[in-house]
């Protein structure tokens, strides 16, 4: 028994004199060589920060905004309804997250799924086509159209953007949004009044700096604001990705009563 | 012959429950007690009255409509306790001989998370009378 600990003790030993020596000479090869200052914001032939290019933006899984949250205060500003409801998607594991039913993330939950996404450029638009999250693209309107009232619109996953750039910064409003979506994976809810400003850009070829306000009075006590960085994936292209096929969880999921979620769907076959 | 019809019933049949799927699946996950609820109040199974309970999350106050429509009541009041999910609502509403009484009732949000069998039950005093309700979000 004590051979057997002694020699674990020396192979031990062994594997971190050589791991040491090996992450020393990285840290040589690492100093020797010359740093690399990223590559240039990319611009359009009018001098517009280019936000697309051959390659994609492979963004990041945010599951929990709570800790992605800028400013003054980086708490949630939950209302009582809102964190009651976040405790309960929490208990039950975010069982009942809408996206886990293939519908769209929505709002700015779109950057933060963990599926590629591109940005294609018009003079009056810009589109944002994205792999996952049902395969969906967004549409922000640059022709200098008014932001409508939420009150004229029909609700959709996505609201009705309007965009305009300050300097090198995309920066887009949004309303109209329904109450089909989560904000977050991590099941921070939202209300039909919510409106978001976006602000989106390029500090460099590599990096996405994206940043949301979200402003929902019926669901939040203030506005607050989340942000990230996505990374560019040079020369990478978008694949089909259809979440709606073969999606089995759906067929396992239970509700609290531990009914089958989907209790109405057919069951015979022709 | 028969045996086609047979088969296309059968088809037509299962495409008919699949729209009605499609149709009372949709998502609202915005404030818990709102929407459209349906089901039914009364002293007991022999004396129940149908109920369609609409509510709305605006301002940051609940406010809703008894059986929409030509005889439509207001709510006066409506509160949720979201520590308890208990919710309270009261209107005052006709008697048969269309007097009005005070209808209060005090029920519990469960199964929040579905989107097809979201429940809210609980009792109700409609003046003299004491009952139970049980209504679903369509």
């Amino acid at each position: 028994m004590e051979t057997r600990l002694f020699g674990a003790a020396v192979a031990l030993a062994a594997a971190m004199l050589l791991g040491s020596t090996h992450a020393s000479a990285q840290a040589t090869a690492r100093a020797a060589a010359p740093s690399k200052a990223p590559a240039p914001t990319p611009r359009l032939p009018d001098g517009k920060v280019d936000l697309g290019g051959h390659g994609m933006w492979n963004q990041p899984w945010i599951t929990d905004f709570g800790k992605q949250v800028v400013g003054p205060d980086t708490s949630i500003p939950f209302l009582p309804w809102t964190k009651a409801m976040y405790e309960y998607n929490k208990a039950n594991q975010v069982a009942y997250d809408p996206q886990g039913f293939c519908l769209p993330p929505g709002g700015p939950r779109m950057f933060g799924t963990p599926y590629p996404s591109q940005f294609l450029q018009q003079a009056d638009r810009i589109v944002v086509i994205f792999e996952g999250g049902a395969h969906v693209w967004r549409e922000i309107h640059m022709d200098g159209r008014p932001l409508p009232k939420r009150e004229d619109l029909n609700p959709t996953y996505f609201g009705y953007s309007v965009g305009r750039w300050e300097r090198d910064t995309l920066v887009v409003e949004t309303t109209g949004f329904n109450e089909k979506t989560w904000l977050n994976f991590n099941g921070t809810m939202h209300t039909d009044e919510l409106t978001t400003l976006e602000r989106i850009s390029r500090p460099n070829r590599g990096t996405l700096h994206y940043e949301a306000t979200i402003n929902d009075p019926g669901a939040y006590s203030r506005p607050w604001t989340v942000a990230w960085d996505i990374p560019w994936a040079e020369g990478a292209e978008l694949a089909e990705y259809i979440c709606q096929e073969n999606n089995q969880f759906l067929l396992e999921l239970k509700d609290d009563l531990g009914n089958p979620f989907f209790s109405d769907v057919p069951t015979t076959t022709p | 012959m028969g045996t086609t019809l047979n088969i296309l019933a059968r088809r037509l049949s299962i495409l008919a429950a699949s729209l009605f799927f499609v149709g009372v699946a949709s998502a609202q996950v915005g404030h818990p007690a709102k929407g459209a609820w349906s089901g039914y109040w009364g002293t007991s199974d022999a004396d129940k009255h149908r109920i369609l309970l609409v509510l709305d999350w605006r301002n940051n106050e609940l406010s809703g409509t008894i059986n929409p429509g030509p005889n439509a009541i207001k709510l006066d009041k409506a509160d949720l306790d979201v520590d308890t999910w208990t919710l309270k609502f009261q209107a005052a509403m006709p008697d048969a001989s269309g007097r009005k009484l005070p209808f209060v009732a005090t029920g519990h949000l469960s199964n929040l998370g579905s989107w097809t069998n979201r429940m809210y039950a609980g009792t109700y005093s409609f003046g003299a009378e004491k009952g139970h309700f049980t209504v679903t979000l369509n």
